[in-house]
């Protein structure tokens, strides 16, 4: 007998649909899987009879041939356990599809020996892709039913066990899990104690980042260990914007997709901090693996990768960040597909000015001789450097300055500043592509931001002056039309253009 | 290169030239001849067989050094071990050369383009170096120009007022400032800087008299070499040393081909102080090259001065301990010439000078600009970060960044490690 | 016949015996197919089984269920299929096909009798 149930294969960030069909014979006893499956999905079939006989139904001895259609299309991962169940049971008469008259039902889920059903990674990106083929509705494990409830007009069954599949099946539904209420989620935001308050004195440091995050720019934090480079990236999240609900979809699928979506929040509404350690390989940081898998970079999507200790990071992980930062995706190659992750972020590197770290320091003398420092600096490549916008000094603060000061601004002010200047942005840049300054192009550039007189004679100066190039030129504009939108001033002035100019790479050996 | 003189001088200079290459590959050597044979004239009249006889071939008894302290024998058994390699391949191209007949040496050492060979005997060797106990046997020279240029560059050298600017490989901005101005103010006013083209502030001061040095037909700079002419060391200034060859001169009393070890430094700050009539050291460490070379100066009778700079820095120790006996202070190049009693012949005054109070006079009157200056005087009282600016003006950090870069754009201010703005020397 | 063949057809008859009294009808016994031997195939209802016999009179080689390793199964799989194949009419009215193992123990006294039914598949 034959049974068919629908299904959907997760290909990078999208899920593929499937067909899996089942035919029951009676002939020498065995049980086929073909299709394309990988190890995992080989192995559903110790899964998938260990389930059905726990879960009280028969296994008769046939001749068991299940067929994963379109057969070109690879399967992976244990997520076919449950619509494999489903079709032999159909086939075999224990169970019935009792869809007929609404439309067919998807499944998918984990069965573990006992029948019950085990979430699965990319349950948002499955359950849109069934909702974008016309199914009407999904069976898949309960762990998963939050996720997929956000996706809108899909009926989402979750189900706990296979006996439970097996019901609603037979129902054409059941009970169904509730709409998730997009708004509320989006508003909840988890307390978090780091302030920016908490920092003592670096008025400078905070001002600069302030402004990188405000504009998305890439920033660059020099100084000696303990002046407080690394608690500075720490907060950047409490002042970071809330992600819009697009937005917020966006990163919840590359989380999904990866696994990391946390068990009690199904929307994930803070904009990502990722802080991989220095030893991270390249494919750990850009993507990949056997079957490509998002990296650090896909999962800061849309917020911050923090890089500390910058110059101990491998060279090939470090090459790898550029197509990032240039186009905002990952390109992840491999002989039998291509993907493609997103990737827009923003980067926060933090390294110490010299191996020893202590070069300019006030208090302590650099041990390091000429040629070393000259090395040092130069493992900051030049096309990294040149997508870098901020680039600040963090000295060590000396005690006088960190006592007894007034508290600088706490981060709720400062978050509100920061979400103001983005709505300046979004308006600003609405049908350009781009959600921030600093992944304008050039051509909008000229196009949308516009300089008074006075600014434009300081360029100018500056230009001629400071032996700035023409894309260090682009650099200081795109940071003063941010600093510039902090202050809701519609068009830039000289002491934006001015600040700006502050924060600009310097060459280590003009002066 | 040098036109070849009748048969008497011609002997003794080829063997000057050959005496000189030899010694070059083993430090010591003049010395040791000079207190047997008594001095520089006898040495070169001295016959062949007294001289090999004097000069022991590698392998015999030249291991058995007799040491006095016993830092020096751990230096050289350190050496020794770090630098075997090199003395043995050193070694041998000291017994090839020892083996050669002295005329025909000489002739090939003299064949080398934009090249010269300059022999204690010769009319241009610089008399000032004449007075040193173990003067060079002959100076190796080098510079991108043709034979008339170089005997033209030679001359000046013989005959200009010489000052050697040294000091640490790592200096701080205050140093290399310091630098760049002595070593611009000094050329331009007449006077020849020399260095060792090392690293820091031997670069800083030579760049800066190349530039200094307006006029084409002058000579520059004078570079002293720890190593042949044609060796490049250190890499990093090997634009800066095609630049001192195209303008200026590249000395050594190393031949073709020796290359940089540490035992040749000291060597060649003697070079540098016997050139001189003055030392300046800039800044440097109590154990440093530039010690040397001011002790080398003191020696010969010649000026010593030092920058002065902050007080227990490390880097100020070796001018604050000269200072402290005796050494001339040196707070820009009107000292150092005051020190060698020079008259200036060039311009009193550089038309482009300004000092920080006069920077704020002058944009007090042209502009009602009075933040700018409050930064200005800020900065004034000593470099600061642009968060302390702030706190210092009373303006938010924003403003104090602002107006910090438009200084820095009007090129007052700079920038250097360690967020620190400071006021630029013009 | 040497006491071990003795012992093993007794052994097989043991098993027959004990099938028939369980309702099952003997299709054939020491059936050859091609180079091999079926040891019994016999049917009950809509259910066909394969049944190897193995009887082991010691434990010093495991127990008898365990004599019917991987290279057996796929061997029994096999002549079961070649089997199937030249008689297409055997499939009529049958539900199930299984492959069973009947193992006679007698390590002690008195032997006992195993059926194993559907003790393996082709694809394990």
């Amino acid at each position: 007998m034959l049974a068919s149930i629908a299904s959907e294969a997760l290909s990078g960030l999208e899920g593929k649909p499937v067909q899996v069909e089942a035919d029951v014979v009676a002939a020498a006893p065995a049980f086929s899987i073909v299709g394309l499956p990988d190890a995992a999905v080989q192995e559903s079939r110790e899964r998938v009879r260990a389930a059905i006989v726990n879960s009280a139904y028969a296994f008769p001895s046939r001749r068991i041939t299940v067929n994963l259609a379109p057969a070109d299309l690879r399967k992976e991962g244990p997520s076919f356990d449950l619509p494999i169940a489903l079709a032999f049971l159909v086939a075999t008469g224990q169970a019935s599809d009792g869809c007929d008259g609404r439309g067919p039902l998807a499944a998918l889920g984990e069965l573990g020996l006992d029948g019950t059903l085990r979430p699965v990674a990319g349950a948002l990106a499955l359950a849109e892709s069934v909702r974008r083929r016309g199914v009407r509705g999904l069976i898949l494990p309960a762990a998963n039913a939050a996720e997929a409830a956000l996706v809108a007009g899909l009926e989402v069954y979750p189900a706990r066990t296979l006996a439970e599949a097996v019901t609603q099946l037979a129902a054409g539904g059941g009970a169904a899990a509730p709409p998730a209420d997009l708004s509320a989620l989006l508003g909840s935001r988890p307390a978090s104690d780091a302030d920016f308050a908490d920092i003592m004195g670096q008025e400078q440091a905070k001002r600069a980042l302030e402004v990188a995050v405000a504009g998305a720019h890439n920033v660059l934090m020099s100084g000696p260990p303990g002046a407080g480079k690394t608690m500075l990236a720490r907060r950047l999240p409490s002042i970071m914007p809330p992600l819009t609900l697009d937005e917020a979809i966006e990163v919840t699928r590359i989380y999904s997709v990866a696994g990391l979506l946390p068990q009690d929040r199904a929307l994930i509404t803070q904009r990502p901090f990722r802080a991989p350690h220095h030893t991270i390989s390249s494919p750990g940081l850009v993507g990949g693996g056997g079957t490509p898998r998002p990296g650090e970079v896909s999962l800061a999507h849309l917020g911050v990768l923090f890089l500390d200790e910058f110059a101990e990071f491998r060279l090939s992980a470090l090459e790898g960040l550029r197509q990032p930062l240039e186009d905002g995706e990952v390109t992840i190659s491999r002989r039998l597909m291509s993907l493609t992750f997103p990737a827009r972020i923003m980067l926060v590197a933090a390294m110490n000015p010299c191996p020893c770290g202590y070069l300019g320091d006030r208090d302590r003398d650099c041990t390091c001789p000429a040629h070393r420092v000259r090395q040092y600096a130069s493992r900051l490549s030049g096309p990294l450097l040149d997508r870098i916008d901020l680039r600040l000094e963090v000295p060590r603060v000396p005690p006088q300055d960190r006592r007894g000061g007034a508290h600088g601004d706490s981060s709720t002010t400062v978050r509100a500043r920061v979400a103001a200047a983005r709505e300046h942005q979004l308006a600003r840049l609405a049908g350009s592509g781009v959600y921030a300054n600093a992944h304008m192009s050039a051509r909008n550039l000229r196009r949308l931001c516009s300089l008074d007189a006075d600014a434009t004679a300081l360029l100018d100066k500056a230009y001629e002056r400071l032996r700035l190039s023409a894309r260090a030129c682009d650099r200081v504009i795109r940071v003063a039309q941010t600093i510039a939108d902090l202050e809701a001033a519609p068009r830039i002035n000289s002491a934006h253009v001015a600040e700006s100019l502050s924060y600009r790479i310097r060459s280590r050996f003009d002066r | 290169m040098i036109d070849e003189p009748s048969n008497g001088p011609a002997r003794r200079r080829a063997r000057c030239i050959w005496l000189g290459t030899l010694a070059s590959w083993r430090g010591g050597l003049v010395r040791k001849l000079v207190r047997e044979c008594g001095s520089v004239s006898q040495v070169l009249e001295a016959s062949s067989t007294e001289l090999s006889a004097l000069i022991r071939p590698p392998g015999v008894a030249t291991r058995k050094k007799k040491v006095d302290a016993i830092s020096a024998s751990r230096r050289l058994a350190r050496e020794r071990e770090q630098h075997g390699a090199a003395r043995h391949t050193e070694e041998a191209r000291f017994a090839c050369i020892l083996k050669a007949c002295p005329e025909d040496f000489a002739r090939t050492q003299e064949r080398l383009p934009h090249s010269a060979v300059i022999a204690w005997c010769d009319p241009l060797y610089p008399p000032a170096l004449r007075q040193l106990a173990d003067p060079p046997l002959c100076l190796f020279v080098r510079a991108r120009c043709g034979d008339q240029e170089m005997r033209r560059r030679l001359r000046v050298l013989c005959d200009a007022p010489v000052v050697a600017v040294v000091g640490t490989r790592a200096p701080s901005p205050y140093g290399t400032e310091m630098a760049w101005a002595l070593g611009r103010d000094l050329t331009v006013r007449g006077v020849l800087v020399v260095s060792g083209l090392a690293l820091g502030i031997d670069a800083t001061a030579q760049a800066a008299a190349i530039g200094g040095a307006k006029v084409a037909q002058e000579l520059a700079t004078v570079a002293v070499l720890g190593c042949g002419p044609d060796v490049v060391y250190p890499h990093a200034n090997a634009r800066l040393r095609e630049e001192v060859a195209r303008r200026g001169l590249l000395v050594s009393e190393f031949a073709w081909g020796v290359p940089a070890r540490p035992w040749r430094f000291p060597a060649r700050n003697r070079v540098m102080a016997g050139l001189s009539r003055g030392v300046v050291v800039v800044e440097g460490a109590s154990r440093s090259g530039a010690r040397i070379t001011a002790g080398f100066a003191l020696e010969l009778g010649r000026e010593v001065l030092a920058v002065p700079g902050e007080a227990g820095k490390r880097l100020t120790e070796a001018p604050h301990d000269l200072l402290r006996h005796g050494a001339a202070i040196c707070e820009s190049a009107d000292d150092v010439v005051a020190a060698i009693a020079t008259m200036p012949l060039g311009p009193e005054s550089l038309a482009d000078h300004f000092d920080a109070s006069e920077v704020a006079r002058v944009l007090k009157e042209g502009s009602d600009n009075g933040r700018v200056c409050g930064v200005l005087q800020a900065l004034e009282r000593g470099p600061m970060t642009a968060d302390q600016v702030a706190k210092d003006c009373g303006v938010r950090v924003y403003e104090a960044s602002a107006l910090l870069s438009e200084l820095e754009v009007d090129g007052l201010a700079t920038l250097t490690d360690g967020g620190v703005y400071r006021l630029k020397r013009r | 016949m040497n006491a071990r063949q003795h012992y093993g057809r007794a052994a097989e008859e043991a098993a027959a015996r004990y099938l028939i009294k369980a309702g099952w009808r003997l299709l054939g016994r020491n059936v050859r197919v091609g180079r091999g031997e079926l040891d019994i195939v016999a049917r009950r209802g809509p259910v066909l089984a394969f049944v190897e016999v193995k009887a082991r009179r010691t434990h010093t080689c495991g127990a008898p269920e365990d004599a019917v390793g991987a290279a057996k199964r796929r061997q029994v799989a096999r002549l079961a299929e070649l089997w199937l194949a030249a008689r297409p009419w055997a499939l009529k009215g049958i539900d199930e096909v299984r492959f069973d193992i009947v193992a006679v123990d007698s390590s002690a006294f008195p032997s006992t009798l195993r059926h194993l039914p559907a003790a393996f598949t082709l694809d394990r």
